[in-house]
């Protein structure tokens, strides 16, 4: 039986999931945490499906289930066979880390439920409201990512786990999206992800590294 | 307007992305790829042409797939299609020899052309489509078929400028998306399946509330600033335009950051008559962004990033033109559009012809001395460094002069201010690195001597002729582009 509560839950799930994949500094775990999120996700699609009666939303299932699930996770673990199996040392330590992801999670998740209603009046009932919430977070933890990591295979992961956060705000917002639309959405995302993994993979070919710290070329 | 089914506007896409899979056999005979590409645009220019001369009857032609193309898209597929044709000619033979220097190799090449088309392909979506959502799709085909571009050399520096091309531009665009997305919600109960269409953007305007309003302008300013490389957004522009190939540069700096300006007038810039703050806000990120950019190539001794800032400068002053979303602004920005392409063109292309007899030096304080060698070249530059300062009788200084009396129509007296500074200090820059580069003596004039540096081939000087040849003509003839610019701002102005 999926009730709003269900919603909340695998909200929820995709929050802590995502983080747990930012924090894991094992590369291929974290490609493989991003894959939780991602069926988490799909799960979370479909229960909206069901939810509401939208069957339209099967099929969003069913795609996101081929791109994030199946592909985005697939170019992931290929690309970071041939590089380090430990991700550079993030910007912030694990502690601090953690505490400023545990602050951005409550802190925007609280801002983000209660100022929606001002700018986004078809969520301002339970529970998209708080879907809503939960998706402007996870892109947030996304955006983060991008900016406190330095590790090349983990900037890949942030966009993806941000491009996410994009998935479940259409989710929120505008489930009556064509699929062809939002196909179009999605082949955009494992397109970008490719080529950041693809120029990831070069770049540590000729630098040596996989530290987007040390891409200092252009500065001098 | 009459509105009549055509196979054009979807032909406009197609038949690049055929004409890329054309390449792959093609690319076996010597010459193979760069006549197959280069023949593939003349036929698509002409599509272009047939498609302009539909908009000047009045005519809007509409395609499946959601495409529509109308005068902004009419005047958008003559510059794209013109400029990718010019830059071809001229990069058949300029890539010609970076393969001789060991640069590039026959594979390599064959995927330039072929990602060349495809990214033709995506700019053409782009200014036809008429759903708000593959907009943003189509934004993001061009920037990923263009990113293996930038980093076609696959060194250091130009692998650094590719990650960042792509990073930043897709991360800002995302932007974009929520902010289509949040006025899409608003006004999906009002319009239905309609409120994702363009033509309707301007009825979302007036029918959402003004928080909403103001939040997705934001976002969508956002993400198209980051394309257009405006500042604060412009982190990717110098470094992916100066590290990319020369001809690839052209591109990025003629066309694509004209895509984000492009996503501005068909959005942002309908908002301006229903919020009133967009205005004063657009001038004030385009004036520091014009400034900022200037001053910042005024600084640079690599002739290529000096043109990349002067375009994050020059750029600002279209968006500044369309922020205003009164039709003399619109005029002048899409004048401005038009006026930039060219003269950018003309400029990185010559800049090319310097590196090609140079051996590839682009280094201001390391050239000198060589108008006599390379007369045509330098006549370009001269020519197209003037235009862009604003000189007249060239013909960025009808569409500079237009948007002042846009801008003092609104009465924003201090962007004005703001825009003639930049127009002068325009000018000392780009005159003084022409000087520098063409007429002062030489910084090590032996080694010139042994370079043997004399002018470029034919096929090399024959693009940047052309271009010089429409900066002056539409310099001294502005009357030639008026239907086709007045067709443009109406097909703007008529959705609201």
């Amino acid at each position: 039986m999926i009730t709003g509560q269900t919603l909340l839950t695998l909200s929820m799930a995709i929050l802590i999931t995502a983080m747990a994949t930012v924090e894991i500094r094992t590369l291929r775990i974290a490609a493989w945490g991003y894959l939780v999120n991602s069926l988490l996700l799909c799960l979370l699609i479909a229960a909206c499906g069901r939810l509401y009666g939208n069957h339209g939303l099967y099929l969003w299932a069913t795609t996101c289930l081929i791109f994030k699930v199946l592909l985005i996770p697939w170019l992931l673990l290929r690309f970071a066979r041939g590089l380090p199996r430990i991700e550079h040392k993030p910007i912030p330590g694990f502690v601090l880390s953690m505490i400023l992801m545990t602050v951005i999670i409550f802190v925007l998740f609280q801002v983000f439920r209660g100022s929606i209603a001002g700018v986004a009046p078809s969520v301002r009932e339970e529970p998209l409201r708080s879907l809503f919430a939960g998706a402007a977070t996870l892109f947030s933890l996304g955006i983060w990512t991008l900016l406190s990591r330095r590790d090349l295979i983990k900037i890949a992961i942030g966009l993806a786990l941000m491009e996410n956060g994009v998935h479940m705000i259409l989710l929120a917002l505008a489930p009556q999206l064509r699929e062809s639309t939002m196909i179009g959405i999605l082949i955009n995302a494992a397109l970008a992800v490719f080529m950041l993994l693809y120029l990831g993979a070069d770049i540590y070919r000729v630098f040596g590294t996989t530290d987007s710290a040390l891409l200092s070329e252009l500065k001098r | 307007m009459a509105q009549i089914d055509s196979i054009l506007p979807l032909l406009l896409i197609l038949w690049p992305l055929l004409g890329a899979l054309l390449l792959l056999p093609a690319g076996r005979l010597r010459w193979g790829r760069e006549a197959a590409a280069i023949l593939v645009m003349i036929v698509e220019l002409a599509l272009s042409i047939r498609m302009a001369a539909a908009s000047l009857t009045g005519q809007v032609l509409i395609s499946g797939a959601g495409l529509r193309a109308d005068g902004l898209s009419a005047l958008m597929g003559l510059l794209i299609n013109g400029v990718v044709l010019l830059v071809l000619i001229q990069a058949a033979r300029y890539m010609r020899k970076e393969e001789e220097h060991g640069l590039a190799n026959r594979k390599s090449l064959l995927l330039f052309y072929i990602l060349i088309l495809i990214f033709t392909a995506a700019m053409n979506w782009t200014v036809t489509t008429n759903n708000l959502i593959l907009l943003y799709v189509a934004m993001e085909a061009s920037t990923l078929a263009s990113a293996l571009l930038v980093a076609f050399y696959r060194k250091r520096a130009s692998l650094e400028a590719g990650y960042k091309y792509v990073l930043l531009v897709i991360v800002g665009m995302t932007f974009s998306l929520l902010g289509m997305v949040l006025l899409y919600a608003a006004a999906q109960p009002l319009l239905g399946a309609q409120a994702l269409l363009l033509t309707h953007v301007g009825q979302v305007a007036r029918l959402v509330p003004k928080p909403i309003a103001l939040a997705g302008v934001g976002l969508m300013t956002v993400g198209f600033a980051t394309k257009a490389g405006v500042v604060p957004f412009h982190a990717w522009l110098p470094d992916a335009h100066s590290e990319a190939p020369t001809p690839v540069s052209a591109l990025l700096s003629g066309l694509i950051i004209k895509l984000g300006a492009y996503g501005l007038a068909r959005t942002v810039a309908l908002f301006a008559p229903v919020l009133s703050g967009i205005a004063p806000f657009i001038a004030l990120l385009a004036s520091v962004s014009m400034f900022i950019g200037i001053i910042m190539a005024l600084v640079q001794d690599d002739l290529k990033r000096m043109l990349a800032f002067s375009s994050v400068s020059q750029i600002s002053y279209i968006i500044i033109g369309l922020g205003l979303g009164t039709h003399l602004g619109i005029y002048s920005g899409l004048f401005h559009m038009v006026n930039h392409t060219l003269i950018k063109a003309l400029l990185f292309l010559s800049v090319g012809a310097v590196m090609y007899a140079t051996g590839g030096e682009r280094r201001i304080s390391r050239l000198g001395g060589l108008a006599a060698r390379m007369p045509v070249t330098s006549f370009c530059f001269i020519l197209g460094a003037l235009a862009l300062g604003g000189l007249p009788p060239l013909n960025a200084f009808l569409s500079k002069f237009s948007l002042f009396l846009a801008l003092g129509e609104a009465h924003l007296w201090w962007a004005v201010a703001a825009a003639i500074l930049t127009g002068l200090l325009t000018l000392a820059c780009l005159v003084r690195a022409g000087y520098k580069v063409f007429w002062a003596p030489p910084a090590d004039p032996e080694a010139y001597e042994a370079a043997r540096v004399r002018e470029v081939p034919f096929m090399l000087y024959f693009s940047m002729a052309i271009l010089a040849g429409l900066c002056l003509l539409t310099g001294l003839c502005p009357n030639i582009l008026y239907p086709l610019l007045e067709g443009a701002t109406r097909a703007v102005m008529t959705v609201w």
